[in-house]
């Protein structure tokens, strides 16, 4: 029996659907006449309770290249060692039964280590989904170009690709670094790549040389069918790669590490898993939740500090969450992918006081959300009726103290939490008038073009008013409507502005001005439903991006226009001459 | 520079266009997501030149959105010199041929005249059905010399599934033990809901727990009324609404039959996807599809004159039968031809053109 140049290790289970279609893209589709692949397969099966081992034993009868045996143990780690213990290869690779290789991935790989002697080539991989495909790589700079016989500190975002199925490895490397593969549930080939990468002198060549299938469960709902075995096992992985990685001393490879655990993988690991459980028991997690201290201090030497700190929200406070233990909160923060601002009022409220209740968050940092919540969620919370806002606010009264007490230390509060505040020491009737605005003391009621004018009808809920300034801003322009006391004593005012006076461009609307409750100056919030005719003579009410608020859109007249298109030439022709 | 695979229109969500696309991805090909309109892909095809690709797949962006047949011929006109314009600096035009002429065309005239203009600048015409080439025949005629075949793939692992009926009746809400026909896919004027709607009620005489699952997105969105007023009946189980590729399994799998009452098509992916669930599908006889698949033991055709509806109870009737054996039969026929099978064809045309280039060259 002559001994092949690489060996394919093929661990499946249950892969009936594409064991096939994988065999396939190995045997049929690696040699050519010009480019010959003298390869190997083991198919390694683990307990499949489907046809995979049929199918991929009648490829065996037609193909002697294939050998297809049981695993004499249980899981994917165990089977990827035992497929290795038979391979006969100069070379190994590993593929998963369920993915597809690429016409010519090998033959690529091979052609690189014969020219360079390496110890692994790496490649390009995509990911495929039902409908649509995705390309991790892209975002990795190591594999924006070939590169040859590098270490991990050369190209640390190396590091990001933690498979084992997108690379080859020279044989007699992989024995000596004594690399296998862990008995591990989930995420076991992540220690061994780490420990491939750590060891290696690497190729990365920038073809594709594999196709992942990513096959998530049927149904769009997910199910909640996670177990704490899981996170916990991927966990003890990560801090073995972790220890990998500290002990090769290298900074900026430690600090691309911490990155993927704290911002990317790691978090990933953690919002599916929470989101994956029916139920949060917080005994069966305590593993996981040492497991995250120990990996948190690890690296608890200024460097993830720095990091968690400049991590955003949710992350930041996710991670301190879960390492002192308290799961159901970091649950309730990470909710059920439902986007922040597209949640209830009372969820956030009950959220942040749950946050705030953890004593591992710094309080100031919650004052951002719980004014966003009341001044701008609320608009879009059609659970709230008439006083429920302020009740809200009211049943969370210790919440918004705590919480303006501790900016108060450092700082003055945002003004939409001052007039809280002021309003919550008055009494609940004035906490209504200031809430019902949702803390804006200004809105608008109605919106129109008519007439060559924009008329725009403004409530306001100010205590005692000093004085109102109406602002139309557009760039660093300004078009300013002054009121005194005595025109705001009605509660409404009307701003008409001929569109003439606006010239060309989008206009957004602001409110400055001054109370008994203090200064205040945001942007007038106006909704769909309060704007009647939309087009006028030269103007039409447009919507701002991403926003419940309009601006009024004037087309550039054809002046305007060549004054700006002149502006941008010049600017090009600058930036030519200072290059 | 890798070579650029433009296909027109790219749907985003598109299993078909994502599975046949693969191969050419991991190939290197740069394959262009998301051109939808007439305007982007003017845009987009200016850039591309030699060793680039536009492979046309449905022709009705072209004048989608056209007030008058006036703007319809400008469209066209527009259309025509992408097409030129890309011939003549050396890039290739590839078409498949989904349908004769597209359903609910508004503008006939001008939509032969793309057919045409596509038949003239094609480098290859990609046929699904073999019958292509005389099934439109009546309609504008397709050089045979360019034609070639890349057939319809099955979805084989394609959707996510759980491989459990009786999960995913629970998952939708269709009783378990009933038994049931299913019309999953775009609800469109064309595909004969009523003529269904109809069969089920006559077929429910004789097997009163009959359940009608039926799931899709109502086009055009004005007929949601219409549709609601059609799907009435207390035996139904549906959703109006884009179904998620999620979900999809699902449907399909609380279906024991999968009606397909069209009739003016060249190619089914629905019928490919009941197949690929080992669902029994039920066509219409003597239609180019029912040509291509009636000798499949899982499809069960009907003559749809004189009475459709009568004839389609009775089908459905007959395949409420015997479904072991055809759940196997369409079992084994999806492993026939699977889409990595179809990705790596379409990768072999796509090198076939650059080998007819190099043949040229010389």
């Amino acid at each position: 029996m002559t001994t092949p140049e690489l060996s394919v290790v093929v661990p499946t289970h249950d892969v009936g659907l594409w064991v096939g279609e994988l065999l396939s893209s190995i045997l049929e589709d690696q040699s050519t006449a010009s480019d010959p692949v003298d390869l190997e397969v083991i198919v390694v099966d683990d307990a499949s309770s489907d046809d995979t081992f049929e199918i991929a034993q009648a490829y065996a009868a037609r193909d002697p290249r294939l050998r297809v045996v049981r695993s004499p143990g249980k899981g994917g780690g165990q089977a990827r060692n035992h497929g290795v213990s038979l391979a006969r290869g100069r070379f190994l690779a590993f593929a998963d039964g369920d993915d597809l290789v690429p016409r010519g991935a090998y033959a690529t790989m091979l052609r690189k280590t014969r020219e360079t002697g390496s110890d692994m080539v790496v490649g390009r991989f995509f990911k495929l989904f039902s409908d649509r495909v995705w390309w991790p790589v892209r975002a990795w700079p190591a594999f924006d170009e070939e590169r040859t016989l590098v270490r991990l500190a050369e190209a640390p975002s190396a590091l990001r690709n933690r498979a084992c199925w997108n690379r080859i490895f020279r044989r007699d490397f992989w024995d000596s670094a004594g690399i296998t593969f862990p008995d591990a549930s989930r995420s076991n080939d992540i220690e061994p790549m780490v420990h491939a990468l750590t060891t290696a002198r690497f190729d990365i060549v920038t073809e594709t040389v594999y196709v992942y299938r990513d096959r998530p469960g049927p149904g769009s709902m997910t199910a909640r069918s996670h177990s704490p075995a899981g996170i916990i096992s991927y966990l003890e992985q990560e801090l073995r790669c972790a220890r990998r990685i500290v002990a090769l001393g290298d900074a900026e490879v430690r600090a691309e590490y911490a990155s993927l655990i704290f911002d990317a993988d790691g978090w990933m690991a953690i919002v599916r898993a929470l989101r994956g459980m029916s139920v949060i028991d917080p005994v069966a997690l305590e593993p996981a939740r040492a497991l995250v201290a120990e990996l948190v201090a690890l690296f608890d030497d200024g460097v993830v500090d720095d990091l968690i700190d400049d991590l955003e929200r949710d992350k930041r406070w996710g991670w301190r969450l879960v390492a002192s233990g308290q799961w159901a909160t970091a649950a309730r923060l990470i909710g059920d992918g439902v986007r922040w601002g597209d949640r209830t009022v009372a969820d956030i409220l009950e959220t942040l006081q749950l946050v705030a209740d953890s004593g591992v968050v710094p309080l100031r940092t919650l004052q951002r959300p719980l004014v966003n919540a009341v001044a701008s969620v609320s608009l879009g919370d059609e659970t709230l009726v008439g006083d429920d806002l302020a009740d809200l606010v009211l049943k969370h009264r210790d919440l918004f103290t705590v919480v303006a007490e501790a900016v108060g230390a450092e700082g003055v509060p945002a003004w939409r939490l001052g007039r809280i505040m002021a309003a919550l020491e008055d009494g609940p009737e004035l906490l209504r008038q200031v809430v019902s605005g949702a803390t804006d003391p200004v809105t608008a009621t109605s919106l129109s073009l008519v007439d060559g004018r924009a008329h725009l009808h403004l409530a306001h809920t100010m205590v005692e008013s000093v004085r109102l300034r109406v602002v139309f801003l557009h760039d660093r322009r300004r078009r300013t409507l002054d009121y005194d006391a005595t025109e705001l004593a009605s509660g409404s005012l009307e701003v008409a502005l001929p569109t003439a006076a606006l010239s060309g461009g989008r206009w957004r609307v602001r409110f400055e001005g001054r109370d008994a409750l203090g200064e205040f100056d945001g942007p007038v919030i106006i909704h769909e439903d309060v704007i009647g005719e939309r087009i006028g003579d030269r103007a039409q009410i447009v919507q701002l991006a991403g926003r419940p608020r309009h601006g009024i859109e004037i087309p550039l007249s054809f002046g305007e226009r060549g004054v700006r298109k002149a502006r941008r030439v010049a600017g090009r022709i600058v930036r030519r001459v200072r290059r | 520079m890798p070579s650029t695979l433009l296909s027109f229109p790219y749907y985003r969500s598109n299993p078909y266009l994502t599975m046949l696309t693969v191969a050419p991805r991991a190939a290197g090909w740069d394959v262009v997501e998301g051109v939808q309109g007439l305007h982007r892909l003017e845009a987009r095809a200016e850039h591309m030149g030699r060793g680039d690709v536009l492979h046309v797949h449905w022709t009705s962006p072209v004048t989608a959105g056209c007030e008058s047949l006036e703007d319809a011929w400008v469209n066209a006109a527009r259309f025509e010199d992408v097409l030129s314009g890309l011939r003549d600096r050396g890039a290739d035009v590839l078409w498949t041929v989904h349908n004769s002429i597209a359903h609910e065309a508004d503008y006939v005239d001008v939509e032969l005249a793309v057919a045409k203009a596509l038949a003239s600048y094609a480098t290859r015409i990609i046929q699904l059905n073999p019958a292509t080439v005389e099934e439109t025949a009546a309609y504008y005629t397709l050089p045979p010399d360019k034609v070639v075949d890349l057939p319809h793939s099955s979805y084989l692992g394609v959707y996510p599934d759980g491989g459990d009926d009786a999960a995913s009746r629970e998952r939708i809400g269709v009783p378990q033990g009933v038994p049931t026909v299913g019309f999953i896919g775009q609800i469109r004027a064309y595909k004969g809901l009523d003529v269904l709607c109809r069969a089920v009620e006559i077929a429910a005489e004789q097997v009163p727990d009959l359940t009608f699952v039926v799931a899709g997105k109502v086009v055009p969105a004005a007929d949601v009324e219409t549709v609601e007023e059609m799907l009435s009946a207390p035996n139904i189980v549906k959703r109006l609404g884009f179904v998620e590729t999620a979900d999809f399994s699902d449907w399909l799998r609380a279906s024991d039959v999968v009606a397909l009452p069209y009739r003016r098509i060249l190619n089914s992916g629905s019928l490919l996807a009941a197949g690929t669930f080992g669902r029994t599908a039920l066509i219409p006889e003597d239609t180019p599809v029912a040509r291509q698949f009636a000798d499949q033991p899982w499809v069960v055709t009907y003559a749809p004159e004189p009475d459709e509806p009568v004839a389609l109870a009775a089908a459905i009737l007959e395949a409420l039968d015997g479904q072991e054996s055809r759940h196997r039969a369409a079992h084994e026929f999806t492993r026939t031809y699977t889409p990595y099978d179809m990705s790596r064809d379409y990768l072999r045309l796509l090198d076939g053109l650059a080998g007819d280039r190099k043949e040229e060259a010389r």
